[in-house]
């Protein structure tokens, strides 16, 4: 759903507002990038420390391609998750409305719903089934007189047509190999993954998953304990 | 065939001699029946494995004498045993396969919840010490089937393709070391490396890298190249190119 409102809205000329993270975030400004869209990323941290690291090659595209890195700390300031509130509330500001893909009880995207509510913006979410773990924060959002969504047109007719940018070339993300790690990075995030099962997860070529789980364990990421996987903690 | 005859097995087995032998021992076996031995020593599995496979399943449960004796016919592909006075050198050039399970329960890794600790788990993969696991060329992980999947046509390579390829390799080898007294990459000598798995620049650098950063052996690093030298000859490339070297990585098995 992410890729297609972030591939919708650009298209229309919106700038894509996220905040880097890997997950919805991610796909939001690659999915932008590659409709030849602008984006903007709000970090939690300084601009020497892009978190999550792996998006780094994301930061350096959306700079390149005309976006924008926001940040209100010290450029040497280490991301910290107890800024990413604040960070969120910097998204709502910069933003003409908010549109809530996915909604946990307490997540960052409910945050910003939450500030985009106090500055007036627009709060849109869309359909989530009832079973899923974001049923309940949707339903406090449309009780707090968020808008549900069928479609991308439903948005565009609500919003101020000034701000609307042209499109340009669409970058083909050179770094497709690093959305495949930053894949491999998700599923490693639930838990240690035997090879067999990331493959299967990945559905690409074994040998090319191999390649990247070594580019990652070389690169410090992850490490390789007899055939599993898992995420490398770092000191 | 020589092998079998000394054993006075070749009459049991005839048929044997005539194609690759396959020992699969029981991992109760003793040192001197895998090794070799005996008042007139006899030649142990390793060598009646001569020119074709040794499979040890659950390596683990092997008795440590019989693990670490493995150590020096890997390295030599031929085994030396000094009895009294006699000292008798039998070959066994084997491709070593074994089996092993991710834990004690056997479930660490996979869907189903694995019981152990994790000192456990280190205690059980610890029992193949470093130089025997620097010995082994490649590890991949083979899960357990479930019956939906057995039953289910997943389209596979077969046999006979794979067949296909590996005889291809070989005769890539073959023709590639014809002037010299070994055949494949796995025997290839440490002095020969250098001459015969090229790097591409890339790759070069990569595997430096990795060196460093993995903190491999001298061992692991050699095994390592000749690995990747296999893996491009399966794709007729005359240089070891980055993908090939960062697939040979992949198969390599960290020493706990
Ligand atoms: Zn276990």
């Amino acid at each position: 759903m992410a890729k297609k409102f972030s591939s919708e809205l650009t298209k229309n000329g919106l700038v894509i507002v996220s905040g880097l993270a890997l997950g919805i975030d991610t796909i939001a400004h690659q999915t932008c990038l590659e409709e030849g869209g602008k984006t903007i990323a709000v970090l939690g941290g300084g601009f020497h420390h892009i978190y999550p690291e792996e998006n780094t090659y994301l930061a350096q595209a959306i700079v390149k391609n005309g976006g924008l890195l926001i940040s209100q700390y010290k450029p040497e300031e280490q991301a910290n998750t107890k800024n990413f509130p604040k960070r969120n509330k910097v998204i709502s500001q910069v933003s003409q409305a908010v549109l809530v893909i996915e909604a946990g009880i307490r997540s960052g995207a409910k945050i910003t719903a939450g500030y985009a509510k106090e500055q007036n913006k627009k709060v849109f979410v869309i359909p989530n089934p009832l079973d899923s773990k974001n049923a309940k924060g949707i339903q406090q959002l449309l009780e707090k007189g968020a808008t549900m969504i069928f479609q991308s047109t439903q948005i565009m007719s609500q919003l101020d047509t000034r701000y609307l940018v042209p499109l340009t070339t669409p970058v083909k993300l050179i770094d497709t190999k690093h959305s495949e790690e930053n894949k491999i990075y998700q599923i490693l995030l639930q838990r240690p993954h035997s090879i067999n099962e990331i493959i299967q997860k990945m559905q690409d070529k074994p040998q090319q998953i191999l390649q990247k789980l070594s580019i990652m364990e070389i690169e410090g990421v992850v490490e390789n304990i007899g055939n599993i996987y898992r995420l490398k903690e770092k000191k | 065939m020589q092998i079998y005859s000394i054993c006075g097995k070749l009459q049991y087995e005839p048929s044997l001699s005539l194609q690759r032998p396959f020992r699969s021992p029981h991992h109760s076996i003793t040192a001197t029946a895998m090794l070799g031995g005996g008042r007139n020593p006899l030649p142990g599995e390793i060598s009646l494995a001569h020119q074709g496979v040794l499979f040890l399943d659950e390596l683990p449960e092997l008795k440590l004498a019989v693990l670490e004796g493995l150590r020096e016919p890997l390295e030599e592909r031929k085994i030396t045993i000094n009895r009294n006075l006699i000292s008798v050198s039998y070959p066994c050039n084997f491709i070593l396969v074994a089996s092993m399970n991710p834990c004690p329960c056997g479930y660490y890794g996979t869907k189903q919840q694995c019981k152990c600790t994790q000192e456990q788990i280190r205690r059980y993969s610890r029992k193949i010490s470093g130089p025997i696991i620097d010995r082994i060329d490649i590890t991949v992980p083979i899960e357990y089937i479930g019956y939906d999947k057995l039953i289910s046509s997943q389209k596979s390579e077969t046999s006979e393709k794979i067949q296909k390829r590996v005889e291809k390799v070989r005769r890539i080898q073959k023709e590639r070391y014809k002037d010299l007294k070994f055949q494949t990459n796995a025997e290839l000598e440490t002095k020969y490396i250098e001459q015969y798995c090229t790097l591409a620049r890339k790759s070069q650098k990569i595997l430096e890298n990795a060196y460093q950063k993995l903190q491999l052996t001298t061992r692991a690093y050699m095994k390592i190249l000749k690995v990747a030298r296999t893996i491009a000859d399966m794709d007729e490339s005359q240089y070891i190119q980055e993908q090939h070297i960062l697939e040979a990585i992949s198969y390599r098995r960290k020493e706990e």
